[in-house]
């Protein structure tokens, strides 16, 4: 017995040991798994109109779907038909799915506990069995488990007992799909393509795993002897993007590429040979495979979707599965204590007269499927329409609503721009004071001279060019001789004016300072440097001014000034998207927008080069020539490792007549789909207080981000947290609920409550879900969110950290608890490691292979 | 008396060991037995991982990968040469280029990667974890070789030649 629990225990460590392995295989968790299942619900209820899903309960499935893939169950996802195994003779994936003693966390699943008790069990009976009389929302949860394995057997690795860490070219295709940009649901209801219709699971494992196996090869059994499927028929020569030939073998579906044709050195035989592959540079044949995978995936997962009630229906009827939840104990109880009141009842027969009836046999009460006959979850739910129209009109009025504020908005500017330009008076638009000191300079400074170079030329009469003070003294304006021309603009920002003026006198102009000289006693000439003169047009006065402080009449002058070299400025529409003010930082798109100007000058050719580049892990020095053209703008092809961040520096330079060249200055741009992230949080407190809770966000860029105007908002917005501050280049920025000793050794960025009244409130206990958001304006623009973190399926021990900088927030399997033998970093306030990695990279990105 | 009820006790619980090992037996086994598989599975990828972990070979780009390893076959050194490979694939391709020093295949070998005008980067995957060379054959392709970016080291391997 103690060997026994000794077993168990051992086994408890390995388990939980195996929380730190990560799926190798199968379609992306995180992606592909929850687009499928996604068009599986759409078909199911395009076909059953009347058993549509609330938009939470196909959350429920899709993130069952995603959830499926966490370690150790991944190691069950393998079913061979031809030799009806799993991986590497191990469980199959069809046994798996409809086994609850499989799934168990123990051996022994149904002597004491009810047969469905155990937590890790999302096997087929068990949705069914939950669906019918029990927890609807963990059947649902169950149902995407199942689908997910449904899934995996459209994989060939999968069916071909073929797993390998890296190379997995269907796969890795195969990630791309996601929720948002694959659509197959309408297309095959379009078609009239019903879902695929069996009688049982396992029927289904059956169909899709031989349709898998028998008709693709995975990249490491082409041809391979175990599996005598696919064949070969003949094959097809193709140029793809190399410009090069390239052979493909086509196999018994029609115009499937199954593999390329290639040729390798055989050592030993020091000469070619021929080698198969599946990851041809255009994936020609991965999309081939996907077509009809994909295809058979949807189709299968709509069809166990339909199956799924089917059999909840007659679930019902039978109540087989109640029947089967009763635990052994219970049962054998039952029937003992049964056995023990027939006996007593036929005991007492005797003892009484024997006219009296026959006894009647106690049933057996243990079953109690009477007592929930009429209960609200004895009926699978088929919701009605109504409440989908009640949906719907949220919905709507939501959007309306919307409608109604942006035309307010509108509505405001409109009157705030009509009222500017039809009625303001400049009170309104300067303020009193101002209007006022222009009003005293009005009537202080004579402004009626304005007579070009003064004098008595320029058509304007000498009295005209004079200004009498209170004494009646008449000072001549100067003349000005020099420069002749200001016609054309100067080209530098340093003038030098002369002239003449009465013998004696001060000129002087207004611009700038030591802006004074004194004319000549004998001629009156006089000379005045005017240095630092800004770019563009600028009018000067010069005056003359006598001993006695007696100024003249101005002498207006308009000069321009053009003393920069030509540059080139750099337009590009898709910044004005940019998330942040100060850089260009936008989404990845495939093409971008360039526009260009010259100051001044003409030029015939630009080129447009990228100097620089930059992603996460290696910096890199490249000199590349874009493009060359005559044209001031193009349509860029943005072509780069979607390894974000990507930076790109540009650099343009310009040709003109004279094969004399001018550069711009560089200009940079980054690509990020996700450009400030919440990286970490400590939703569970520390161990010294769950109520010493923390956050943590992270910046991808290498250049720091100004916080102002960014919230982190919960549901209700509960938390709502102001941000403030910098978060540094690739670093984190941590924020510690109420004082900074919730880590104690990490300074925290930021200090805040984490609700109305800091003390009391905090991260919420029940859903959680946290948005990055940015204030623009009366809108908030959200830049990065959690999913919703439901405690009943997910109440961590430690932080709960995001695995991926470039997968979206929004999914469930994108964040992971933080395994603290990996990685850890902090001390609480009692100066106990914090079980987590604040200000440091998450365990989850410390390297594993499984 | 005292006897016989030991007796009697000792039989009843030998009768609930066979009940329960008819009964249970066959679910305690499987459910061991499966663990058992898992366990030794995940034992072979953590020897892996582990061998990825604590690896230092390879360059920091591709083209440097490359020409280490043509460096090496070029000295004749098929355990430098086999180095530059993935870890799980090393013992096999030393004995392959061992192999091909006798049967010309090294040689056959190096006269492609060598033909550097018909050199063509193919591009990184998804990630630019990955990198394909491809040498062309006049309009066709010839010899490719596939290299990946070790997690751990950031150092390039080759994964398929």
């Amino acid at each position: 017995m103690v060997d026994r629990k000794l077993v168990i225990l051992g086994l408890f460590i390995f388990i939980g040991g195996l929380g730190n392995a990560l799926p190798v295989w199968a379609y992306n968790d995180s992606t592909t798994h929850r687009a499928i299942t996604q068009e599986a619900i759409k078909l199911f209820e395009f076909y059953n109109p009347n058993q549509t899903f609330l938009e939470f309960e196909e959350n429920l499935i899709i993130q069952g779907s995603e959830d499926e893939d966490e370690a150790p169950r991944w190691l069950n996802h393998f079913y061979d038909p031809v030799h009806n195994r799993g991986f590497k003779g191990g469980r199959s994936s069809k046994d798996w799915a409809q086994n609850p003693n499989a799934q168990a966390s123990r051996p022994g699943n149904g002597v004491i506990n009810g047969y469905f008790s155990d937590p890790n069990d999302h096997s087929w009976p068990r949705a069914i069995y939950e669906y019918t009389w029990g927890d609807k929302e963990r059947a649902l949860l169950s149902l995407g488990h199942v689908l997910h394995l449904v899934q995996d057997a459209t994989v060939p690795d999968h069916t071909r007992d073929d797993a390998h860490a890296f190379k997995k070219t269907y796969e890795k295709y195969a990630e791309r799909f996601t929720t948002k940009n694959f659509r197959l649901a309408d297309d095959l209801a379009g078609r009239g393509q019903e879902p695929i219709r069996l009688d049982s699971l396992d029927e289904y494992f059956d169909n899709l795993a031989i349709f898998s196996n028998g008709n693709f090869f995975s990249d490491h059994t082409i041809l391979d002897d175990y599996y005598n499927r696919p064949i070969v028929r003949n094959q097809e020569f193709l140029e793809l993007s190399d410009k090069k030939s390239h052979t493909f073998g086509i196999g018994d579906l029609e115009g499937v590429k199954l593999m390329e044709i290639d040729k390798e050195i055989d050592f030993l035989e020091g000469k070619f040979k021929e080698t198969y592959i599946l990851d041809d540079i255009d994936n020609l044949v991965a999309s081939d495979y996907w077509q009809h995978l994909s295809e058979k995936a949807v189709l299968g997962s709509a069809g166990v979707i339909e199956l799924f009630f089917k059999e909840v229906a007659a679930e019902k009827e039978s109540r087989r599965l109640f029947d089967l939840n009763k635990s052994y104990l219970e049962r054998f109880l039952g029937r003992l204590a049964q056995g023990a009141k027939n006996t007593l009842a036929i005991l007492s027969f005797w003892r009484t007269s024997p006219n009296n009836p026959q006894p009647t046999l106690v049933e057996d009460s243990s079953d109690g499927a009477e007592k929930l006959e009429n209960s609200e979850q004895s009926v699978p739910e088929e919701k009605s329409q109504a409440n989908k129209g009640t949906e719907i009109n949220q919905v709507e009025l939501a959007r309306l609503m919307a409608e109604v504020q942006a035309l307010q908005r509108q509505l405001a500017e409109y009157q705030t721009k009509l009222a500017i330009e039809t009625g303001t008076n400049q009170e309104n638009v300067l303020g009193e004071q101002e209007v006022k000191e222009i009003k005293e300079e009005d009537r202080r400074v004579h402004t009626s001279v304005s007579g070009f170079l003064g004098g008595s030329s320029g058509g304007s009469s000498a009295d005209e060019n004079l200004i009498s003070d209170e004494d009646e003294v008449v000072i001549a304006a100067p003349n000005i001789l020099s420069p002749v021309d200001f016609s054309a603009p100067f080209s530098t920002a340093t003038i030098i004016f002369s002239g003449t003026t009465t013998p004696g006198l001060t000129v002087f102009c207004d611009f700038g300072h030591n802006n004074t000289t004194t004319s000549e006693l004998d001629t009156g000439e006089w000379a005045l440097e005017i240095i630092d003169l800004p770019q563009g047009t600028t009018t000067l006065n010069f005056f003359a001014r006598d001993i006695e402080n007696h100024i003249s009449a101005p002498v207006a002058v308009e000069i321009s000034v053009d003393s920069l070299p030509a540059v080139i400025s750099f337009g590009i529409e898709e910044c004005k998207n940019s998330f942040f003010d100060d850089h260009c930082v936008i989404s990845p798109v495939e093409k971008l927008n360039i526009s260009w100007q010259a100051s001044k000058g003409e030029y015939i050719s630009y080129k447009l080069q990228e100097v620089w580049e930059f992603w996460e892990e290696a910096g890199e020095e490249v000199d590349i020539k874009l493009a060359t053209t005559a044209s001031t703008s193009l349509m860029l092809d943005c072509d780069y490792p979607p390894y974000y961040p990507v930076g790109w520096r540009l650099v343009l330079t310009a040709e003109n007549y004279d094969g004399e060249k001018i550069q711009s200055e560089p200009f940079e741009i980054w690509f990020d789909p996700w450009p400030l992230i919440i990286n970490e949080i400590g939703w569970t407190g520390t161990a010294a207080s769950s109520t010493d809770e923390w956050l943590e966000l992270y910046n991808p860029l290498p250049f720091e981000v100004n916080l102002e105007d960014f919230w982190i908002v919960g549901l209700d917005d509960k938390p709502r947290i102001e941000l403030s501050g910098l978060i540094g280049g690739q670093s984190f920025y941590l924020i510690e609920r109420n004082d900074d000793l919730v880590i104690s050794d990490l300074p925290a960025d930021l200090v805040a409550g984490f609700g109305e009244s800091p003390e009391a409130e905090g991260l919420p206990d029940d859903n959680l879900q946290l948005k990055l958001v940015k204030k623009v304006g009366e809108t908030e623009v959200v830049f990065d969110q959690t999913p919703l973190f439901i405690p009943s399926y997910y109440w961590p021990k430690s932080s709960i950290e995001r695995r991926l900088w470039r997968v979206s927030g929004e999914l469930q399997s994108n964040w992971i608890e933080a395994v603290t033998s990996k990685q850890q970093n902090g001390l609480d306030r009692n100066g106990e490691k914090i079980g987590g990695t604040p200000k440091l990279e998450n365990s989850s990105r410390i390297f594993s292979l499984i | 008396m005292k006897k016989k009820i030991w007796l009697l006790v000792g039989l009843v619980i030998l009768l609930l060991a066979i009940v329960w090992g008819v009964v249970w037996g066959p679910q305690t086994f499987s459910f061991y037995w499966y663990e058992y598989l898992n366990r030794k599975h995940l034992a072979e990828f953590e020897a892996l991982e582990e061998a990825y972990r604590m690896d230092t070979n390879g360059g920091e780009t591709p083209e440097e990968t490359l020409d280490l390893f043509v460096e090496a076959l070029e000295a004749g050194d098929a355990g430098l040469a086999a180095s530059y490979f993935v870890p799980e694939k090393r013992g096999e391709m030393e004995k392959q280029f061992k192999a091909g020093f006798e049967s010309g295949g090294v040689e056959l070998l190096l006269g492609e990667v060598k033909k550097e005008e018909e050199k063509h980067v193919l591009g990184y995957d998804i990630e630019g974890n990955s990198v394909r060379f491809e040498f062309s054959d006049g309009d066709s392709v010839g010899l490719t070789i596939d290299l990946i970016k070790n997690p751990n080291s950031q150092k390039w391997l080759i994964e398929s030649l």
